[in-house]
């Protein structure tokens, strides 16, 4: 798999696993918040990059 | 009526070819994004706001989006696989091209309507980092605050310019956020679950939280009319004073004593909202009324290859009409509990959940779904002025969407509205229906307007008459309007079956061409 794609999943991992974290009380309401913006600005990275490359690939 | 494939090599007027079918997955994928749209996070609030018990959201929603994904299945994917043809394209053999254009007109008026929604839901998101409040007016016309409806117009106007460059680029980005979007509307349930103490399963089960939820949104109907009450009851008192120290017949002391017992009547009008099971289930059926009953989902399931494609309406509804709306609806509850606040402002409830992520959603998802609705209002304002660009076209449904965003109880009333609009938009569907699978059968011709030439008053007739009927019942009766789509339905597919007999006995129609 590609480095981006397993970054990108990663991301999504991190974004469904931080509420269930602060369920458990395992982490804080505010560190949940940061831990999904940062999951969030990964993953649009990760993506945006895999679809800058696959439209760079088409043409 | 020419048969030539269009420009745009959409089909639009022809089968769809053998060769430009689709499987499964692309109708998956597209549904799972179309259902995940800002405005969830308005309807599932709304649902606690309207007092509907979490038992009867949970089973209703079960139910009601079962129903709809099985009208889907059987009413529209097997018309949709044996004709191949647009929604509008059909309708054109049907009823000929004037009716067309006056069904477009409406259908992009309730798009504009359907996206000015979800403008504002974006505007709550862009307004909570600024400091701009959403508050809605007790007036149906009223007016936000002006801050408030400047947002609107600024989100409103990057929305249309952006529509009107093309969507390509907003739908490859719905794409990018659609899973993402769907795990941060699982997330805004669970963290307000957490933020509720909802931390074990017997918690979750017993609903509590819900509960007082609802108990605190009736208690403010109570105290609202308990206020107005006793407003109205001490002003009576000041002009029964009156009256008695200036004589019966002075007319100013009886205006005063009217005006307290107007306000006691309407302190006494006012009671807790009910929202039954029924409600619930009859909603979820049918919000995408329009869409199912109304056949708009030909013009997608034409591509379909297997008939099993018919199922993927069952993401969407499961992920966006059931999931996100209790989410949604657990945002509000988990807001009522920590700061007594009953306000469903999207972009304050993320906020309070999620934070900036919350924020983001809220936009991303009203911006990707507003975008391709302001881009087909825009398409259907074009079909009735082929004159006009499309860029012209969307940038006047932009417009009237903005327009119709700056008034907040559009969205706040969104239940209602979407209800209308499947009670509008869709009997049509039954005119294909009938069409399609009873017209042969009764010795009538089938797609008049093609076949004859000439078009067809009786679609005109058949549908206006139960949708005016429809729309009395809900604006002027109260019935909720999502009760109305389907006998408005039912009484159109008669009403067209018997209109068609009457126009066509003794009628020389052609022999039909081929499609």
């Amino acid at each position: 798999m590609k480095p981006t794609l397993i970054i990108g999943l990663l991301a999504l991992l991190i974004e469904a696993g931080a509420p269930l974290l602060y369920v458990t009380g395992s982490l804080g309401l505010d560190a949940c918040k940061v831990a999904m913006l940062v999951a969030t600005i990964v993953w649009f990275g990760a993506a945006g990059v895999m679809n800058f490359a696959g439209a760079g690939k088409q043409a | 009526m020419s048969d030539q494939e269009s420009s745009s090599g959409e089909f639009e007027r022809q089968m769809v070819p053998e060769s430009k079918l689709l499987g499964p997955s692309k109708f998956w994928g597209m549904y799972a994004g179309e259902h995940c749209a800002g405005t969830e996070f308005m309807i599932g609030p709304l649902f606690l706001g309207a007092g509907a018990s979490l038992g009867d959201v949970v089973l209703g929603l079960l139910i009601g989006n079962i129903l709809a994904v099985l009208t889907w299945r059987y009413l529209v994917v097997p018309i949709a696989m044996a004709k191949r043809l647009t929604l509008y394209y059909q309708l054109e053999r049907i009823a000929g091209d004037d009716l067309v254009k006056l069904y477009n007109v409406v259908n992009g008026v309730l798009f504009c309507f359907l996206a000015g929604a979800m403008i504002t839901v974006s505007a709550t998101a862009v307004g909570v980092p600024l400091g701009v409040e959403f508050a809605v007016p007790d007036d149906v016309f009223g007016l936000g605050s002006p801050n408030f409806s400047m947002l609107v117009l600024i989100v409103g106007a990057v929305i249309t310019v952006i529509a009107a460059a093309g969507y390509q680029m907003v739908a490859k980005i719905a794409n990018i956020a659609a899973p993402w979007m769907i795990i941060v509307f699982a997330a805004s349930g669970i963290i307000s679950l957490g933020r509720m103490d909802v931390d074990s399963m017997d918690k979750l089960t017993s609903g509590a939280y819900w509960d007082e939820g609802i108990a605190f949104v009736k208690q403010e109907f109570v105290d609202k009319s308990e206020q107005l009450v006793a407003q109205g009851e001490q002003i009576l008192a000041q002009g029964k004073a009156w009256l008695g120290d200036a004589g019966e017949d002075n007319p100013a002391a009886q205006a005063v004593v009217q005006l307290g017992e107007q306000t006691i009547a309407q302190g006494e009008a006012i009671q807790p909202p009910v929202f039954t099971f029924t409600h619930i289930m009859i909603f979820a059926w049918l919000c995408n009324g329009a869409m199912h009953f109304g056949m708009a989902d030909l013009s997608i399931f034409r591509f379909a290859r297997h008939k099993a494609s018919g199922w993927a309406p069952a993401i969407g509804m499961f992920l966006g009409h059931y999931m996100a709306w209790i989410a949604a609806g657990l945002l509000l509850a988990a807001q009522i509990k920590l700061t007594q606040d009953t306000t469903a402002d999207p972009g304050k409830l993320a906020w309070g959940a999620l934070g900036w992520t919350g924020i983001l959603c809220v936009i991303i998802a009203g911006w990707t779904t507003a975008n391709p609705t302001i881009y087909r209002a825009g398409l259907a304002f074009q079909g009735v002025l082929p004159s006009c660009s499309r860029v012209q076209m969307t940038l006047l449904a932009g417009i009237v969407a903005t327009f119709a965003g700056a008034f907040p109880n559009l969205s706040a009333k969104l239940l209602d509205f979407v209800g209308t609009y499947g009670t509008v938009l869709g009997p049509m569907g039954a005119v294909i229906f009938v069409d399609f699978y009873l017209m042969k059968r009764f010795g009538l011709q089938s797609e008049y307007a093609a076949n004859s030439g000439k078009s067809n008053p009786a679609v005109l007739i058949a549908w206006l008459l139960p949708v005016c009927v429809g729309l009395y019942l809900i604006f002027q009766q109260g019935v909720f309007a999502a009760y109305c789509v389907i006998p408005t339905w039912i009484a159109c597919g008669v009403l067209y079956l018997v209109l068609s007999s009457m126009a066509q006995r003794g009628n020389t129609a052609q022999p039909a061409k081929a499609s």
